[in-house]
């Protein structure tokens, strides 16, 4: 798959994941596999920009399974980041797709 | 390459970070490669699927926004070394290490003092526009006056009895305007007192308080008027 299109909507994405529920990076990585296949290792740099940028919050639970495990929760300013990223999406592809068509039918 | 090996390597790539920062990132790359040895694969199969190890650290130092060709300087003395290397992710970072609220914090800084600096020499240059054009105003009418070509005496006398005249009949207005004023003033005042025993005498203050601006305003702009003709006249 064309790398180019995996970056751009991988921040999409990782929102949106952690948007349904509160998630540790293990877990964050494996939902977003189910979507595109990424390198995994790229995933933690995203997450860290993202919290940077305070999108995301991060707690430590503990776990039976072994050391705590770092959570993300998405921040309000990561829900309107989320929504803008959507719409940008959606009008993206929406226009990409009209002009497949268009083209095709030529 | 086996979990140390690629840990070190992470660490020795991050060391412009801030101990904490490094640490944690280290922390969550450790915790990941333990889960996926736990499900069944190999230490090496784990850290190849992170990827090259150059785009990752790139993209973890991005993060920061810290330019991924920075380079660290190793001294032989350690304390000087961090440092130097504090002193140089300052710089980076410009003073505030490793937090990128801090660099948020700087640029909107840089921005408001622009912005500040900006509204001054604007200020200023208003200001300065304004005294250039009363100067020159004042200029101009001296120079327009120098400049005529008529018999020279008779025109200046004739100048300054018209200019003592003009004086005159705005003084002559000027002064009943600012008494009346003055009275208002002392009516206001009067007025003010009643009112704050009761009587119903509002619209009356309001009424009285509208003359006193009117009049203090009238009084003023002639005496400006006033003063400006008389250094125009005196100038000569």
């Amino acid at each position: 798959m064309n790398a180019q299109f995996k970056k751009g909507v991988l921040e999409l994405i990782v929102l949106v994941a952690v948007s349904n529920r509160d998630m540790y990076g293990y877990e964050l990585v494996a939902e977003v596999s189910k979507v595109v296949n990424v390198k995994e290792g790229t995933i933690y740099p995203i997450l860290k920009r993202l919290t940077n940028e305070h999108y995301f919050e991060t707690y430590l639970r503990e776990s039976t399974e072994g050391p705590p495990r770092k959570y993300y929760h998405l921040t309000a300013a990561g829900i309107l980041h989320l929504d803008e990223l959507r719409k940008e999406w959606e009008d993206f592809s929406k226009n990409v797709n009209n002009f497949l068509k268009e083209q095709s039918h030529e | 390459m086996n979990k140390e090996q690629f840990l070190k390597e992470l660490e020795s790539r991050l060391k412009v970070l801030d101990q904490r920062e490094r640490q944690d990132m280290l922390a969550e790359y450790s915790q990941h490669i333990d889960m996926k040895v736990e499900s069944g694969m190999s230490e090496k199969e784990a850290i190849e699927d992170f990827g090259d190890i150059d785009s990752l650290v790139e993209e973890l130092l991005e993060a920061y926004h810290i330019d991924p060709d920075f380079r660290v300087l190793e001294t032989e003395e350690k304390s000087k070394g961090k440092e130097s290397v504090r002193r140089k992710a300052g710089k980076v970072l410009g003073g505030k290490k490793n937090s990128f609220s801090g660099y948020l914090e700087q640029q909107k800084k840089r921005r408001e003092e622009r912005k500040a600096s900006r509204k001054e020499k604007e200020k200023k240059n208003f200001f300065q526009n304004k005294k250039d054009q009363i100067s020159s105003t004042c200029q101009a009418r001296r120079q327009n006056d120098e400049g005529k070509e008529w018999p020279g005496e008779v025109w200046k006398t004739m100048k300054s009895i018209v200019g003592w005249c003009v004086k005159l009949l705005l003084l002559l207005i000027a002064i009943p305007i600012i008494v009346v004023d003055l009275f208002a003033v002392f009516g206001l005042g009067v007025l003010l007192i009643l009112l704050m025993q009761g009587y119903p005498l509002i619209g009356i203050t309001i009424g009285v308080f509208g003359v006193v601006l009117c009049c203090s305003a009238c009084g003023l702009i002639m005496l400006s008027y006033i003063i400006c003709r008389r250094t125009d006249v005196v100038a000569r």
